[in-house]
């Protein structure tokens, strides 16, 4: 009711939410959300410079969740049911008026589910064993996407790494996440043997091939001779690590969340339902900026009038 | 009766009343599939070939059956049943390479081999030819390095059997081949939107071995071994893509642009797109997001394929035209990666086996 109000009560003053820059905030005091914020509680600056802040959504607004997964993390369940059970239990968490989306990472992005409605069957397609991962062009599908007044719109990612072979680089997914509004986290799986056959993400082989069949046993021999050798191993683990902290600087960019992987292997609903009890809690801040029109990064800052001791967490700027 | 037969038995009448015993798959009558392919009726293969039966005694029952149809045959049709025998057989390799069978491969890759045994115990024909084109690029699009070059990892030697060398050595005026042999450098292989370190162009971590005999051969080497082809009218095309992608992975965009600047408007929508494809990134790096938005378009005009799209959305947020981005990817129809040049592009010639297949089965089917 509060938000309504809110929203219609800035609908005179503010004419286009497309042309607006939308700033999803967290306030906590004490660890607890705040939820009674009024717009005049709230101060921002853009690149330094005071903003007015055209429009509030308050709390509780209908989500966006677009959860994009690295299929063969099926083999982490072992059984493609099993992940279609952990889906249904996700769409538990949501409402009516939220919208949910599946994409997987394989082979440039496959949507597995539409945007749309939460209550809806997701169909698991049959992978091929060793499908090729591209994290970004999954992404731009969720980034590219306009941006949708008046809900918030998060993404989680699941993946070992950033895959390989795509044709939309790390930088440039960068640089598409930082002008959306979608805020990306990021849940780093594991790297697991599957049925025997070792899987080694070399991540910097972009050799995504259609039929990856593999047949010749002395190849498989090899590679799993290789994959123990120490230097190897180092040089895997390395560039794994740097892989992840371009991920993690995503997250961050987007005011999304490094996710710890322990938390799955259990149970998706486990890593996703803090992310979206964060989500209705965050109010969206509406601004079209003033006074710095240049193009590149321009950081935000959120304060609030209010007396009191809170905290704020909020996207760390965007791109123009 | 013994302490086996009796636990064997248990376990027989225990599975049995659980329903578990399965019961012998009945073999295809291939006789009658190969008659059926023979007049045109390709699905025939579809039908003698479930999911169960890809294994190797399958294979062995169609390769004993099928000689046996050969030699039924009068001394007249004999040829043409062995013609009809391989391109069905190469098509049934190709069904198994397509599902990704990963099992078994041994005896696909067996069926392959035996029927270039005898074909090249006859006189070069067009039809072999033929035959040696579709069978590497299956095995191209399987990944067996193994068949392709015969490279035995531990020994690091290349063996006699490598199949690239026979077709090369009966067809010595065919390029393909001499591009092939160049394309099992694992760099000539890799697309990316940006460069790579020099080790994993190499992919020394991954510890494959060179096919020239155990020399140490760097990357400078391959563009010029490369360079030898450029100029070929059959193959000139895709090795001038090829090493402008490689001078780009290296980051070498000068070099790169060169290249591809020439194969941007190739009649090969494979070259083109891809070609394209690079210059977009290479663009982009250079923040030069106008080009990249040409490039992207007219990737996405030769060929509308996914990563173009994708690629073509990206580039748009960046200009600030979200509502055009959205657009794009909302209105591509979706295409299976198997047709998309960017992800054919690792895997050599296998985007090319349907092609040569239906030209196979235009020499032997009689209506």
């Amino acid at each position: 009711m509060l938000s309504t109000i809110a929203l219609v009560a800035q609908a005179q003053r503010f004419a286009s939410y497309t042309d607006a820059v939308a700033v999803p905030v967290l306030v906590t005091s004490g660890g607890r959300p705040v939820t009674n914020l009024t717009i005049d509680d709230f101060a921002l600056t853009d690149s330094g410079v005071p903003q007015t802040i055209s429009a509030l959504q308050g709390v509780d607004a209908p989500l966006d969740v677009s959860l994009v997964v690295q299929q063969t993390m099926f083999f982490n369940f072992r059984e493609r049911d099993t992940f279609a059970r952990e889906i249904r239990d996700v769409q538990k968490l949501l409402r009516p008026t939220d919208r949910l989306e599946i994409v997987s990472t394989s082979y440039g992005g496959q949507v597995l589910m539409p945007l749309g409605p939460p209550d809806r069957q997701v169909v698991i397609p049959v992978e091929p064993i060793q499908p090729c991962v591209t994290v970004y062009d999954a992404l731009v599908h969720v980034l590219a996407r306009q941006p949708v007044a008046q809900r918030q719109q998060i993404a989680v990612l699941f993946t070992e790494d950033e895959g390989a072979g795509g044709a939309v680089s790390a930088t440039m997914a960068l640089r598409v996440a930082r002008r959306g509004s979608v805020a990306v986290s990021v849940l780093h799986l594991t790297p697991r043997w599957i049925g025997g056959t070792v899987t080694v993400t070399w991540g910097a082989q972009p050799r995504c091939a259609w039929t990856r069949t593999a047949w010749g046993k002395d190849s498989r021999d090899a590679l799993r001779a290789i994959s123990v050798i120490p230097d190897v191993v180092q040089q895997q683990q390395a560039f794994l690590v740097a892989q992840r902290e371009r991920l993690n600087d995503l997250a961050h960019a987007t005011g999304g969340h490094r996710l710890k992987p322990s938390v799955f292997g259990r149970s998706l609903v486990g890593a996703i339902k803090p992310l979206l009890d964060e989500a209705r809690s965050r109010y969206i801040l509406y601004y079209a900026p003033t006074g710095r029109s240049e193009p590149g990064w321009h950081p935000l800052e959120v304060s609030l009038r209010r007396p009191g001791r809170f905290d704020i967490s909020a996207r760390p700027g965007y791109e123009r | 009766m013994s302490v086996r037969n009796i636990v064997g038995t248990c376990l027989l009448l225990s599975g049995m009343s659980h329903g578990q015993v399965q019961q012998p798959h009945p073999k295809p009558d291939v006789a009658l599939v190969l008659e059926r392919y023979a007049h045109g009726d390709f699905t025939a293969i579809d039908d003698a070939f479930t999911s169960d039966q890809r294994d190797k005694s399958f294979v062995e029952h169609f390769q004993s059956s099928a000689n046996r149809w050969i030699e039924a045959a009068g001394s007249e049709d004999r040829g043409w049943r062995f013609r009809v025998v391989t391109t069905a057989s190469v098509d049934l390799v190709g069904r198994a390479v397509a599902r990704e069978f990963d099992r078994h491969g041994d005896a696909f890759r067996g069926v392959l081999e035996s029927l270039c045994g005898r074909l090249r115990t006859q006189r070069p024909s067009e039809f072999e030819h033929l035959f040696h084109l579709a069978a590497m690029s299956l095995l191209q699009g399987a990944d067996d390095e193994e068949q392709l070059i015969a490279m035995r990892y531990a020994l690091r030697t290349i063996e006699p059997s490598a199949h690239i060398l026979h077709g090369a050595e009966r067809f010595p005026d065919d390029s393909r081949f001499k591009l092939a042999w160049i394309a099992m450098r694992h760099e000539t292989v890799l697309i990316a939107s940006e460069p790579l370190a020099p080790g994993y162009l190499l992919n020394m971590a991954g510890g494959r071995f060179e096919a020239d005999g155990g020399a140490t051969r760097s990357l400078d080497d391959t563009l010029a071994v490369l360079a030898t082809l450029v100029d070929d009218p059959a193959v000139g095309a895709e090795a001038r893509l090829r090493r402008g992608v490689l001078q780009f992975l290296m980051d070498r965009p000068t070099e790169a642009t060169r290249d591809l600047d020439r194969l941007a408007t190739s009649a090969d929508t494979f070259v083109r797109y891809n070609a394209r494809m690079i210059l977009g990134a290479i663009a982009t790096r250079a923040d030069n997001l106008a080009a990249a938005q040409t490039h992207y378009r007219d990737a996405l005009a030769a060929v509308p394929a996914q990563t173009a799209a994708t690629a073509l959305a990206a580039t748009l947020v960046l200009l600030g035209r979200n509502a055009d981005a959205a657009a794009v990817l909302a209105t591509l129809i979706p295409t299976s990666p198997r047709d998309d040049p960017w992800f054919q592009y690792g895997q050599r010639d296998y985007r090319l086996f349907r092609g040569y297949l239906t030209r196979m089965r235009e020499m032997i089917v009689r209506r």
